[in-house]
């Protein structure tokens, strides 16, 4: 199963100029829990390729993940200036 | 009970009248509307330009402020001409002005200032005074000096104070969203925490509905220990998961929203579905700082940008494409001795992804050539010799003698104007609130 096939909310957005933070809300408990083994901590650090700050949201069903952008939003160099595409590499991680 | 009406998600994304007129209809206690951000990046903050320009502006304020006058309905703007600065509210005073004048209206405008003197700013970080926020770049004192404006996210200080005052419309600059709407409730001695949960969520208007709208509103009813959000607009409907999901937007922290006058901690929230279109919302915790700090924004010019759009759809050239453009910039950088930026976005190949990029299936590159120097005329010239350096580039195995790429402009070379950068984004941790003043207008 695909983690796009597993969620409500899948997105990514700035979070002030130098952030971006990452949302999955998924479609119920029980797809929530089966995905917590395999997004971990790590696992975000591994494909963003930086620290993250990581939380299990476990009320919600939530994994939320932020980050420090390269460049300042909307700055020179920057690709995204809405941090709007960073979720894309989640998309077809299978569980 | 207490009635706020967000107008929209931001003011110039355009609201819904039927919306507006259903919500007065019910009764409306207050109106507020954001019109500002730092989402769209530093150019409008550093150029004094407002990202709604005159006609939008207009065009979403005249009616509901008219309303909201001859209903003596408190009505304010908030980050006023996107950026907040001085020279964003006169060009926004100027539309308020000009609805007056056509309507033969009477408005009695508070304006609340948040622009920051550079000295202020200097002395405040030779105090040490601004920190840095969550690990970005130390503040500087040529950070300060280079910055073309400085603005201070304002809290509900001198909000309120207006507030309590006999004005028409409220026009503040730069502000938190949240502070829009919390400041007349905390007048009106409700439960902060509630306040909080609820301004945080309903100012982006309908975008916590379903279907989601920036250009359509939302009413917050507040009660003494709950909220409740409902949008007017009965094609949408707030749901449990939709409030929740907006309660987590653009913030680091899902749980943790800190705002300049104290803290809102969601971990206990609760989230009732009341019927098919409205949720009831309860259970936040508030916690008042000592003192209030505040996030200071500033933005410099950094020069001057042009750039040209092409398109790549021969694979032997895209094969290369790696080598052909790291060769371009070697030889544009041989060319030139004063200093430049010139950078590639490979819109097909790794564009908006850059090195996070996984697939790689590329059969056509539409590639922007991005050159930012001191000067206009000197970017556009170091533009222009890439860009010919590529459309006649000899690469192995050419067999088209003539151009290689695709052009979908004429010139192709487009001069963009200034390019600004963010110098400041940092917390202030002293009380500057008595540096927000308010200017009484009358128009």
């Amino acid at each position: 199963m695909k983690l796009k096939d597993s969620v409500v909310v899948l997105r990514s957005k700035n979070a002030g100029v130098w952030h971006i933070t990452i949302d999955i809300i998924f479609k119920n408990s029980e797809l929530y829990k089966k995905w917590k083994a395999k997004l971990t901590e790590d696992f975000f650090k591994k494909l963003y390729k930086r620290d993250v700050r990581f939380f299990y949201c476990d009320d919600i069903n939530t994994i939320k993940v932020s980050f420090l952008r390269d460049v300042a939003a909307g700055g020179i160099g920057d690709r995204d200036c809405l941090g709007a595409n960073f979720y894309i590499p989640l998309m077809e991680i299978e569980l | 009970m207490l009635k706020l009406y967000a107008l929209m998600g931001q003011l110039g994304y355009g609201y819904n009248r039927q919306s507006f007129d259903e919500a007065i209809k019910e009764g409306v206690d207050f109106i507020g509307v954001d019109a500002g951000s730092i989402d769209s990046g530093p150019y409008f903050l550093g150029s004094g330009n407002m990202k709604a320009n005159y006609e939008a502006t207009r065009n979403d304020l005249e009616y509901p402020l008219k309303i909201a006058v001859e209903k003596k309905i408190p009505f304010v703007v908030g980050s006023a001409g996107y950026a907040g600065a001085d020279i964003h509210l006169k060009q926004f005073l100027d539309v308020v002005k000009d609805i007056a004048r056509d309507n033969d209206l009477k408005i009695k405008v508070a304006v609340i200032h948040s622009e920051l003197d550079k000295d202020f700013a200097l002395e405040l970080l030779k105090e040490g005074r601004i920190k840095s926020y969550e690990g970005n770049p130390q503040l500087t004192e040529e950070d300060i000096k280079s910055s073309e404006h400085i603005v201070a996210q304002m809290g509900t200080c001198r909000l309120k104070e207006a507030l309590e005052g006999d004005f028409d419309l409220i026009v503040a600059g730069r502000i938190t969203d949240a502070s829009i709407y919390a400041a007349y409730p905390l007048l009106k001695g409700y439960d902060e925490a509630s306040i909080w949960h609820m301004a945080k969520i309903i100012e982006c208007g309908a975008l916590c509905a379903k279907p989601a709208s920036p250009s359509d509103g939302l009413m917050g009813s507040l009660y003494e220990d709950y909220f409740i959000l409902k949008p007017p607009n009965k094609t949408r409907r707030c749901t449990v998961n939709s409030a929740m999901a907006h309660a987590l937007y653009e913030n680091s922290d899902p749980f943790v929203i800190e705002e300049p006058e104290g803290v809102l901690h969601l971990e206990n929230a609760k989230y009732e579905q009341l019927d098919d279109r409205s949720v009831k919302i309860s259970g936040a915790r508030w916690v008042k700082k000592e003192k209030p700090t505040y996030k200071i924004e500033g933005a410099g010019l950094k020069g001057f940008r042009t750039i040209a759009i092409m398109g790549i759809r021969n694979p032997d050239m895209i094969a290369l494409l790696d080598d052909i453009l790291a060769d371009v910039e070697s030889k544009v950088k041989q060319t030139f001795d004063e200093p430049f930026e010139l950078s590639f976005i490979r819109y097909g190949k790794d564009g908006v992804l850059g090195d996070l990029e996984f697939i790689d299936k590329t059969h056509e590159v539409g590639l922007v050539v991005d050159v930012v120097a001191d000067r206009q005329s000197l970017a556009h010239r170091i533009c222009s010799v890439a860009k010919a350096m590529l459309q006649h580039y000899d690469y192995k195995g050419r067999i088209a003698t003539g151009a290689n790429v695709a052009f979908p402009y004429s010139p192709a070379e487009i001069d963009m104007g200034g390019v600004y950068t963010f110098n400041v984004y940092h917390i202030v941790d002293e009380d500057i609130s008595d540096k927000f003043w308010i200017e009484e207008i009358g128009f």
